[in-house]
This record gives structure tokens, C-alpha cells and sequence, in this order.
């Protein structure tokens, strides 16, 4: 299996009608690395997302190198991506983990793993019903369990957190920090400093389609790369 | 691939759907409503079959449609009531040679209220006029049928064009014979039919023959075997042996035997 | 007069009665729309996939063609039909006018465009819903289709039924290319449509009534299998 990592971005600038949405001169991410990327709502931080796994069209994907190769089905099979509002296909719960275990699995090996991501998912009493009609929380943590599945090289998660209680939220961060454990590089989009601080050995701040600091997470907390992150860090509106 | 697969698949999918095309000793018959609706082929047809083994298969249109179909050789045999269009047909080279098989009559039938009052003595030509004067509704056929042609003639012999009543009271249908008589029915008008069709007609409603017995109104059918020089796909060996029994004793003979309603309603009148 | 209450007991004797004739007749139409569907859906739902999915030059003409040829009038299609099948016509050679296949065949024609334009619209819909996830999944288009065609099977099979419906219901070219042969190519609305000529009104609208009944329950059957699949709560 070709490596996917790491991550390059070089020149990538998006607009829409005629407006700058996304201008990322240069960025890497490094293989085993875990990156926090935040900034406020309408920042781009989604979009550069959906940048990065190909799904902007218009020759985006040129600027995105994944260890040399384009976003494709080859480098989406190895990446596990939740996507700020999760897709469910029209299937029960069960159907959903299995339709993203059947690449690698089957037969009882893909019944087992199913069956014990659903339980770390908190879901093993739903298993049957239809993953439409979960609440937010649960689709998310289906998601995640989702993307976890088949043990991917690198997480793109966006907020999997946010509309999550304590509880869940744990559950869902432990996930994370479990696949992290073992290897996989990580690129989590968040509006929880906290959690960001906890998961995150690397943070990035984006603010208007740019990458305004990006920095070790404890040099970004603790001390500020410039005024910008300092004033988002405490919490302030950024010019 | 899955044009592939397609090209596999679809020649089972049609062969599947019953037998394929006619096998031999199969007669294709291009014929007229009037002579199926009156139910004589099922009278006929089985006898034939037992007596030879050969099938007939029979295609009931308009005249005018049978012998186009005839022409596009669709037919092995023609079976129709059109004598000049009949003998156009041979003559052209489409046809081997055509036999009278059997004739009845057409009848004029209209409303029993007869409004315009024609009397069952009277000629067709009078009864034509009658009806032409009282600006009666009158149905035609309209479809370059046998009884179209016929009726065509008929006006033409009391010379009057009512065509230029065409959307008035003159009301060209260009539908079969069945069709026309439900318009006729509902719309209390006069038209031209064979006896047989009117005798198994189910809707007569309240119409009834009004006119019939002038010799004019005489209705030949006769029979044509579809050239295969012209036509070399037909089964002309089964197309003879088929009129040869229809034209023969046995044909006649069942012919003559059809009845309905205790009513004959064709005569055979084949040369011997 | 010719009341419906007639046609009722009509149509009751009819199906009562298991008239071999009938059965006869309602086997051929069934057989013949079926198969019909059959093949005009191996054709038509890789069509209305491609026309939603695909992406290649003169896309949108094609979808404007297969949504008109969706109204197609059935005695057009029985006339070119015709005029291919006939012995004088290009397809003479094959020997197919006024045999089953020949009107399997037309039917084929005016069903196709209905199965594709409508599992088009399925398709596209559902695509624009799932386009997205299926890519972050990162699977080939092939296995995309592959899910496409799965979780759209209810809306498809709704198509399918379309296609049926329209096949059953239709005269004008059935008529045109299977001849109302006795016994041979004589289905349900040749029958009727020869009742009617012969003015047996009662016969011909029992005969109706009896091919109403067929559809009723070909519909009832599949409503039945999306229901429990609706309960399910899977779509
Ligand atoms: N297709 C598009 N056309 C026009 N504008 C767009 C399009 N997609 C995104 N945008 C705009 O780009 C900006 C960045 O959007 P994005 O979803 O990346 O924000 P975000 O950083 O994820 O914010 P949030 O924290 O609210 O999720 C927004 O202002 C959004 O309106
Ligand atoms: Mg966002």
C-alpha cells in the first residue's frame, strides 16, 4: 500500500465569484503529526478541507500533493474524513459501518469489527434501526466510528465534537486519541481550544481563506506566535 | 462489457418469448375485419388445420390496409371484398391470381325513426338521394376500406358527392367497420355495412336496416395468393394449398355451414 | 343500456369462469410486458445511470431526447416498427412482424425511455446526495454506481412499474406489429379493442376491468414491499 503522507499544499487559492475564499501559499503536514486547525466561523477552515480531499473542482486538486498524488479514490481509501455534517447512507446504523469495512473485510471478520466499533461508539443498541433518523450526536459518533473503521493513515475530522454532550465527547475524543496512539496522523478542526490543546501537538489559525499563525500547540497557547493568534487565544474578535 | 453481456442476453430474452417466426406450413392471411368480427375464420380455420396440419394466421384490417400489407409482402394470402382493387393488385404483379370465394351483401342501416323516411322498396340510388336531401347524418368509413370503396361507388352511381358535406352530415370516421357502427349508433346517423359484421354487431341500439336487396349492393370477397416472384419470403406452397381447400369442396362446404343466429352469412360461390 | 353493472358481472364471469381463452390472452399480455420491462430496464437503468452520472459530450441533448421519447405515441412506434419489420423493410429478412417478439420489441421501444428518464431522476438525486461521501470513501465511480443502484432500488422498481404499466395499457402498437392474431399474438388491449369494434361493449370493458385488476395488484405487491421497507425507516 503506497503512502499517503505527507500532506502538501502549495499554491492553493479558491475563489467564487470573483471573492478570495482560500489562499494557502505553502503547507505541510508531516506524517504521525497531530494538528489542530481553528479559527473563526467562515474562516475557510471547512472548505480548506474539502480541498484537501479533492472534492473542490476547477483544478484545486493540482495544488494538493499527498505524497506526491493527487486526491483520489487511492488516497481517500486511506484516509478516514468526517465532514462537518456527516452523511448517513439511506441504510441502518450496522449497514453504514459495514458498507465502510466491506473494502477491507467480510464475512464474520467485518461482523466482529463492526460490532466492536459500535460499541465503542456507544451505538450497539441501534445497530438495527436507521441511521437517518439518529439524533446529531449519534450521526456524529457514527461517523467518526465510521472513519475510524478501517484504521486509516490520516483523520480529517471537522468539529466531531461539536455537537456532542460531555459525555459523548469523551467517548468521540478517546476514539481519536486511540487511532492517534497507534499511528495515524490527524488534522482536527475544532472551536474547542481545550481539546485542541489535549489531542494536538501542532495548531494552525485561519482567518479570512488564510493561515494567519501556525505554530507547536504549547508555543501558540502559551505564547503567541503574533497579535492575531494572542487575540484569538483570549478570546477576541479578529480584524 | 455490458454490451457484451447485452448481445448474450437479449437474443435468449426474445427467443424465449414464445415460438419464434412462422415455421413452415404456417399461412399468414391478410383479411378484413368484416369476415373476422362475423367469427368465420374461427369457424373455418380449425377444419382447415385438422384436415392439413398447416396453421393460419390471420391479420384483420381495412381492405385498403390488407392490400398495402400485402404489397410489403406481410401476407402470404389476401382475403378481401375490393374486386377492382383485387384485380389492380395481380395485375401489378404483387398477386399470382385471384378467386371469387363467396359474396353476401351489404345493407344500409340507420336509426328506426328514419328521419330521412327511406323506404325499404326504394333503389339505392333513391335511398342515397333520400338521405342526401334530408341532410341525414351518414357515417363512412372514411379508411379506403371494401365497404368504403363500395360506398364510394354506390354515391357515385346516384350521382351525388357528399363529400362536400365532409364535417357536416357527412361524417368521414377513417375508423373500421366497428367503430364507424358505434358512431352511427350514438350519433343517430345512417351508414353502410356488410350483413355479416351488422348481424354480429352487439350495439345496435336502436338501429336497424333500412335498405337492402338492390342488386348494386352485392359483395364479393375474393381470395389472391401473394406473387413469390415479387415476394420471395412467402410460403407460397402453403398460401395454394390454403385456397385450394378454401375455394374447393371442403372450404365451400364450411363456409356455407357458418351460421349465426340461424342466419347464413356467407355464400360460396368459388368457380368449381 | 350498455350499464357498467353489465361490464361488472361481465368481467366477474370472465374471471370466474378461468376461461382457458382468457387465460390465454392475459398470459400473453403478461408475458410479453414483462419481458418487455425486462430487457427495455437492461438497457434503460444503465442509461439513466450514465445520463446522471457521467459526464461526456452531448449529455444534456441525449437527456432531452429520452425525456421526449418518454411520450413517444405508441402508434408512431408501431409504424416505424412496422415499416423495419415488415418483409419489405430493413429487419424483413429476420421474419418478426406479427409474432410476439415483434411486439416485445415495440414495446421495448416505448417502455426504454420511461425506465431511463425516470431512474435518471432517481439517480440524480440521489447522487447529488450521496456524490460527496461515496468520493470521501474513496471509492471508483464503478462502485459508486454499484451503491447508487442499491439504495435507489425502491425508486427504481417504481420506474420499472411505470414501464410495466405503460406496456400493459398500450394498443395502438401492439396492434400495428403482433396483428391480433388468434391464438398468437392476441393480448388484453387488442382483445378489447376488438370487443369494442364488434360492439360486445360489456365484454370489452369487462376485459378492461380485468386488466385493471392485474395492474391493482402488480402495484399492490411492490406497495406492499417498499411499505415494510419504509418502516424500516431505510429510505
Ligand atoms: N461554494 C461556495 N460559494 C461561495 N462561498 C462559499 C462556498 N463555499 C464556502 N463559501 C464561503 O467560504 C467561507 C468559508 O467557509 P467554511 O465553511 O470553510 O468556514 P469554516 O471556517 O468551516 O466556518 P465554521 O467554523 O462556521 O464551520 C464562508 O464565508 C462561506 O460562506
Ligand atoms: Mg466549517
Amino acid at each position: 500500500m503506497s503512502e499517503v503522507l505527507p500532506l502538501s499544499v502549495r499554491s492553493l487559492t479558491v475563489q467564487r465569484g470573483g471573492k478570495p475564499l482560500l489562499n494557502v501559499p505553502d503547507w505541510q503536514l508531516q506524517r504521525g503529526e497531530s494538528v489542530a486547525l481553528i479559527g473563526p466561523n467562515g474562516a475557510g477552515k471547512s472548505l480548506l478541507l474539502r480541498a484537501l480531499t479533492g472534492l473542490l473542482d476547477n483544478g484545486v486538486e493540482q495544488a494538493v500533493s499527498w505524497a506526491g498524488q493527487t486526491p483520489g479514490p487511492a488516497v481517500m481509501s486511506r484516509c478516514g474524513v468526517v465532514m462537518q455534517q456527516p452523511l448517513m447512507l439511506r441504510r441502518s446504523v450496522e449497514a453504514n459501518l459495514y458498507f465502510a469495512l466491506e473494502r477491507a473485510l467480510a464475512g464474520d471478520a467485518l461482523k466482529a469489527q463492526a460490532a466492536q466499533a459500535l460499541h465503542a461508539a456507544e451505538l450497539a443498541d441501534k445497530a438495527a434501526q436507521s441511521a437517518r433518523v439518529l439524533s446529531g450526536g449519534e450521526r456524529m459518533r457514527l461517523a467518526v466510528a465510521r472513519a475510524l473503521a478501517l484504521s486509516p493513515d490520516c483523520l480529517l475530522l471537522d468539529e466531531p465534537t461539536a455537537s456532542l454532550d460531555h459525555s459523548s465527547a469523551r467517548n468521540v475524543e478517546a476514539l481519536v486519541s486511540g487511532a492517534c496512539a497507534s499511528g495515524a496522523t490527524l488534522l482536527l478542526i475544532t472551536h474547542d481550544l481545550a481539546l485542541a490543546r489535549r489531542l494536538c501537538s501542532r495548531t494552525v489559525l485561519m482567518h479570512r481563506g488564510e493561515i494567519i499563525a501556525d505554530a507547536a500547540t504549547d508555543t501558540f497557547f502559551d505564547s503567541p506566535p503574533n497579535s492575531q493568534a494572542e487575540a484569538f487565544v483570549r478570546g477576541e474578535y479578529l480584524e | 462489457m455490458y454490451c457484451e453481456f447485452l448481445r448474450r442476453v437479449l437474443p435468449i430474452a426474445l427467443a424465449s418469448c414464445v415460438s419464434a417466426a412462422a415455421q413452415a406450413g404456417t399461412v399468414l392471411l391478410q383479411s378484413t375485419t368484416s369476415t373476422q368480427n362475423s367469427g368465420l375464420y374461427d369457424a373455418l380455420l380449425p377444419q382447415y388445420t385438422a384436415a392439413t396440419g398447416d396453421r393460419v394466421r390471420v391479420v384483420a384490417v381495412g381492405t385498403g390496409q390488407a392490400i398495402r400489407n400485402a404489397r410489403n409482402c406481410d401476407a402470404d394470402v389476401l382475403l378481401v371484398h375490393a374486386k377492382a382493387a383485387e384485380e389492380a393488385f395481380v395485375e401489378s404483379g404483387f398477386g399470382r391470381s385471384r378467386s371469387d370465394v363467396m359474396y353476401n351483401d351489404f345493407v344500409l342501416i340507420g336509426p328506426v325513426a328514419n328521419p330521412a323516411g327511406i323506404g325499404s322498396d326504394m333503389s339505392v340510388s333513391e335511398g342515397l338521394r333520400a338521405l342526401y336531401d334530408a341532410r341525414a347524418p351518414f357515417a363512412s368509413r372514411g379508411d379506403d376500406s371494401g365497404t368504403h370503396k363500395k360506398e364510394i361507388a354506390l354515391w357515385l352511381g346516384a350521382s351525388l358527392a357528399p363529400e362536400q358535406h365532409s364535417g357536416d352530415w357527412y361524417l368521414e370516421t377513417g375508423t373500421g367497420m366497428g367503430a364507424t357502427l358505434n358512431i352511427a349508433v350514438e350519433s343517430n346517423a345512417y351508414t353502410l355495412t356488410d350483413r355479416a359484421t351488422w348481424i354480429q354487431f352487439g350495439n345496435k341500439q336502436d338501429h336497424e336496416i333500412v335498405l337492402e336487396g338492390d342488386e348494386s349492393l352485392f359483395n364479393q370477397y375474393g381470395v389472391i395468393d401473394v406473387d413469390p416472384t415479387h415476394c420471395p419470403n412467402v410460403d407460397h406452397a402453403s398460401a395454394t394449398r390454403f385456397i385450394k381447400w378454401l375455394t374447393g369442396e371442403p372450404g365451400q362446404a364450411a363456409i356455407a355451414a357458418y351460421r349465426v343466429d340461424n342466419q347464413q352469412l356467407f355464400f360460396p360461390n368459388a368457380a368449381p | 343500456m350498455h350499464s357498467f353493472s353489465e361490464a361488472f358481472a361481465e368481467a366477474a364471469s370472465l374471471l370466474l369462469s378461468f376461461d382457458p381463452a382468457l387465460l390465454e390472452i392475459v398470459s400473453l399480455s403478461l408475458r410479453v410486458s414483462l419481458l418487455a420491462v425486462l430487457i427495455a430496464a437492461l438497457i434503460g437503468l444503465p442509461l439513466g445511470a450514465l445520463l446522471a452520472i457521467g459526464r461526456f459530450p452531448g449529455r444534456n441533448l441525449l437527456t432531452i431526447v429520452v425525456n421526449t421519447a418518454m411520450g413517444l405515441p405508441p402508434v408512431v412506434v408501431g409504424l416505424v416498427a412496422y415499416l423495419l419489420l415488415s418483409r419489405a423493410g430493413a429487419l424483413g429478412p429476420l421474419e418478426l412482424l406479427y409474432t410476439p417478439t415483434a411486439m416485445v420489441i415495440a414495446q421495448t421501444v416505448l417502455v426504454m425511455p420511461i425506465i431511463a428518464g425516470l431512474s435518471r431522476q432517481s439517480f440524480v438525486e440521489l447522487h447529488s446526495e450521496y456524490r460527496e461521501q461515496l468520493q470521501l470513501f474513496g471509492l471508483s465511480t464503478r462502485a459508486q454506481l454499484k451503491v447508487l443502484i442499491w439504495d435507489a432500488r425502491y425508486a427504481l422498481v417504481t420506474a420499472l412499474l411505470a414501464g410495466f404499466g405503460r406496456a400493459t395499457a398500450e394498443v395502438g402498437a401492439v396492434l400495428m406489429v403482433g396483428g391480433n392474431i388468434n391464438h398468437y399474438t392476441r393480448v388484453m388491449t387488442t382483445t378489447i379493442a376488438m370487443e369494442t369494434s364488434k360492439g360486445n361493449l360489456a365484454v370489452a370493458l369487462g376485459l378492461g376491468m380485468v386488466l385493471l385488476l392485474i395492474a391493482f395488484a402488480v402495484n399492490a405487491l411492490v406497495h406492499s414491499v417498499r411499505v415494510r421497507a419504509e418502516r424500516a425507516a431505510y429510505v
